[in-house]
């Protein structure tokens, strides 16, 4: 075991891994503050969402947990450098299209150039038009 | 929003225009991923409720880049005003919006997570580690200009030089894909 850095659209969190050619294997009291997703006796849960353990009876029997097979499970999509010891989780595509037929505007917080966080919410009861630019 | 790792390069433009709203700098490429942006400028409408009322599209500031793009400034504009004066909808019902957005794929969804990989390893002073993921990132979702073009400066590119007349050319050749433009109907509902 030895650190490795998941980053997700949420955190950036350093934890324990085991790293053993291309898989890394996380413990699973780890995986709730890297990911968010924690093995309860339900499944795999993140907030009101429950992965059932039926579905995944020999990934969430308590040994440390692959992240390529977190990703498979909740739907995400994993970068990976095992040499740099670095990961990143993110939404997959079913996910995102999902989202986006909802047509809710998805919320974000996010500095200004200031560095002040502002938030989509901070605006609600107002009309906001949304304009990506760049120096490029 | 900024689609730029740093403020100092957003900054110039900012005070030029003397912005009296926030300006965000979307360092992480958070709402970039979220909405899924794929170049800019993208403009989204949002209303009172946080609904999309127009997704994503390409509209323009100004006509100073008209004979490269085609796209006129105005009828964006005057949509726009009618919306916010007089509460016209752009498009006629939730299926009009949802037949003009353009949902990514596995492949474009990966390369954001490895253009992510690669930020962090920039930052971290991991240069030649980043430019793999860069590159890797680039493969899998070559039309996204938010990954190739925006990480051109990133990687000692020219995002205005050669590298950018190559991606243009592909992109020439690929037919130009972008988001499906609603501006042939200049804002009126169907």
């Amino acid at each position: 075991m030895a650190p490795f850095t998941i980053i997700t659209e949420d955190a950036v969190t350093t934890v324990e891994a085991l790293v053993d050619g291309a898989t890394v294997r996380v413990g699973v009291d780890a995986l709730g503050p890297a990911t968010g997703w924690t093995v309860k006796p339900e499944g795999l849960c993140r907030g009101a969402v429950c992965i059932p353990r039926a579905l995944w009876p020999e990934v969430l029997g308590g040994a440390p947990i692959d992240l390529a097979d977190l990703a498979r499970m909740t739907g995400q999509v994993l970068a990976l450098d095992t040499d740099e010891r670095v990961a990143v989780l993110s939404p997959g595509a079913e996910e995102r299209a999902a989202a986006m037929g909802t047509l809710h505007a998805p919320d974000f917080t996010v500095n200004t150039i200031d560095d002040e966080a502002v938030s989509l919410a901070d605006f609600r009861g107002r009309k906001k038009l949304l304009v990506a630019f760049a120096s490029w | 929003m900024a689609v730029d790792e740093d403020p100092g390069a957003v900054r110039p433009w900012v005070d030029e225009a003397q912005a009296t709203f926030p300006v965000l700098l979307d360092r992480d490429h958070v709402i970039t991923e979220r909405y899924s942006m794929v170049n800019v400028p993208t403009v989204v409408w949002i209303d009172e409720d946080d609904h999309l009322v127009r997704p994503n599209d390409v509209a323009f500031g100004d006509d100073q880049f008209i004979a490269f793009t085609g796209i006129e400034s105005q009828p964006h504009h005057e949509a726009l005003r009618r919306w916010v004066l007089d509460g016209e909808l752009p498009l006629a019902d939730e299926d009009a919006v949802r037949q003009r957005q353009m949902p990514p794929t596995p492949d474009e969804q990966l390369g954001r997570a490895e253009y992510r990989l690669a930020l962090h390893l920039r930052r971290e002073g991991r240069d030649a580690a980043a430019e793999g993921h860069f590159v890797r990132a680039g493969e899998l979702a070559p039309m996204d200009f938010t990954i190739r073009r925006a990480s051109m400066p990133l990687r000692g590119l020219d995002p205005f030089g050669e590298p950018f007349f190559e991606l243009y050319g592909e992109w020439e050749a690929a037919g130009k894909p972008y988001y499906p433009t609603s501006r042939d109907e200049q804002g009126t509902a169907d």
